[in-house]
């Protein structure tokens, strides 16, 4: 069974449909691109994904879990759904440890130092640990989405969605981002889109077009 | 009898402006508890909650405080509740106070990025959570300015409460001008004293705005 599967979901904002019908199945540990020009609702696909949108029809399962159920917990859910988005989203007044320890600490209630632990570990994943205790406005772009990234795997998702994360880099600092991602790819966790050719490499096993399926 | 204007009728006025200082304390306490709830019920996802709390600020900020006032201390006691000056006036600059509170916090807090919120929530905070550790700490710096300047209102507008016996700075005013007959040098002596309060604050809320124009 799918890891996070998705039955024919419609979504739509107002009378703008977004999504029509569209359905994806991701196995644990698979990766996947959702490629599509721009408005044809990559984006809007993974906010739904972890119940950032609702949907209107159609249902999506996260590990067993189902998101358009008022009944689901969506903050227990979300604990499981990591997402990473454009514009990096780091909390400004707090640090680079605060930002990842945050979540692990109010919502995991993991102690302080273990989640100092893992916010030292995820950030040598991304190749950071020397900005433990700098702020988000001391950091390049792909520095911030760096941190970005490793405030979710912190929380140790199963799923990882990564909302067109290096779109708003400049070119030399896309390089670094994606290398993160590339490493990702291969520690089990699935998830992932973006509307750049380039990015999806090694990891790719299957890819996914939106675009046929708008404003049908 | 007539006597004359003398040091020991300032001493007096120095003296009754402790009380308009502890009148400010206390309406200033009472608004912000009364404040902070009625800013962050504005922003609740409830909208019955929402509508009642917008009607509660239309009203309060659509009326004289004086005449609440007069309601609370006139008309309390024709319900069977005897209320003395200090209590009246003390609830009257709460209500008043809160309405105002109220919506300079509640500007603050719609002023911080709805991608805040949506990165709060994706790790699996709860609304109390993202408002506590994300948006009340970014807000906090916006609204210090505007909550300053509404200190200063409100040093000045205790002096209403000399309409209801309360002795205060203006009420011993108007006891001293009774009992000297010089009204001019009293109350020239009353309002340097106001001003003596007002203008630190006044002058500590421009430098705090000047701070954050440069951090921004």
């Amino acid at each position: 069974m799918s890891l996070v599967d998705i039955q024919a979901i419609s979504k739509s904002y107002g009378s703008l449909p977004v999504l029509k019908d569209v359905s994806l199945g991701v196995a644990k540990g698979e990766v996947v691109a959702v490629i599509g020009r721009s408005g044809s609702g990559k984006s809007t696909l993974l906010r739904c994904i972890n119940g950032l949108e609702p949907i209107q029809a159609g249902t999506i399962t996260v590990d067993g879990v189902r998101v358009n159920d008022p009944k689901t917990d969506l903050r227990k859910l979300r604990q499981e759904v990591g997402i990473v988005f454009q514009s990096f989203n780091l909390f400004p007044h707090l640090s680079v440890c605060e930002n990842i320890t945050l979540a692990p600490r109010v919502v995991r209630k993991q102690s302080p130092d273990a989640a100092r632990e893992v916010a030292r570990e995820v950030l040598h994943r991304v190749g950071l640990e020397e900005k433990l205790d700098a702020y988000p406005s001391q950091l390049s772009g792909g520095q911030q989405q760096r941190v970005a990234i490793a405030r979710s795997l912190a929380m140790r998702p199963k799923v990882m969605l990564f909302d067109e994360v290096t779109s708003a880099l400049d070119p030399e600092l896309t390089g670094e981002v994606l290398k993160v991602l590339e490493a990702g790819a291969g520690s089990g966790r699935p998830g992932g889109h973006d509307h750049d050719p380039r990015h999806p490499r090694d990891g790719l096993r299957a890819s996914v077009r939106l675009a046929r399926r708008l404003h049908a | 009898m007539i006597r004359t204007f003398s040091s020991i009728d300032v001493m007096y006025l120095v003296a009754a402006a402790r009380w308009t200082l502890a009148l400010t304390a206390t309406a200033f306490c009472g608004s912000a508890l009364l404040g902070l709830v009625l800013a962050i019920a504005r922003i609740s996802p409830i909208a019955p909650l929402r509508w009642l709390v917008a009607a509660y600020i239309y009203v309060v900020q659509g009326t004289p405080l004086l005449v609440w006032l007069f309601v609370i201390f006139f008309g309390l006691p024709l319900l069977g509740v005897s209320v003395n000056p200090w209590l009246a006036a003390a609830i009257a600059f709460s209500v008043y106070g809160s309405a105002f509170l109220g919506e300079i916090w509640r500007g603050a807090l719609i002023s911080i990025a709805r991608t805040q919120w949506e990165a709060a929530a994706s790790l699996g905070m709860s609304m109390s959570q993202q408002l506590r550790y994300i948006i009340i700490p970014q807000s906090v710096r916006i609204a210090i300015p505007p909550t300053v300047g509404f200190l200063v209102q409100l040093i000045k507008n205790t002096s209403l409460a000399a309409t209801i016996g309360l002795v205060e700075l203006t009420r011993e005013g108007q006891l001293t001008a009774a009992g000297t007959y010089m009204p001019f040098a009293v109350f020239t002596t009353v309002a340097c004293i106001y001003f003596v309060m007002c203008f630190p604050l006044t002058q500590w809320s421009r430098s705090l705005e000047r701070k954050l124009d440069v951090a921004r």
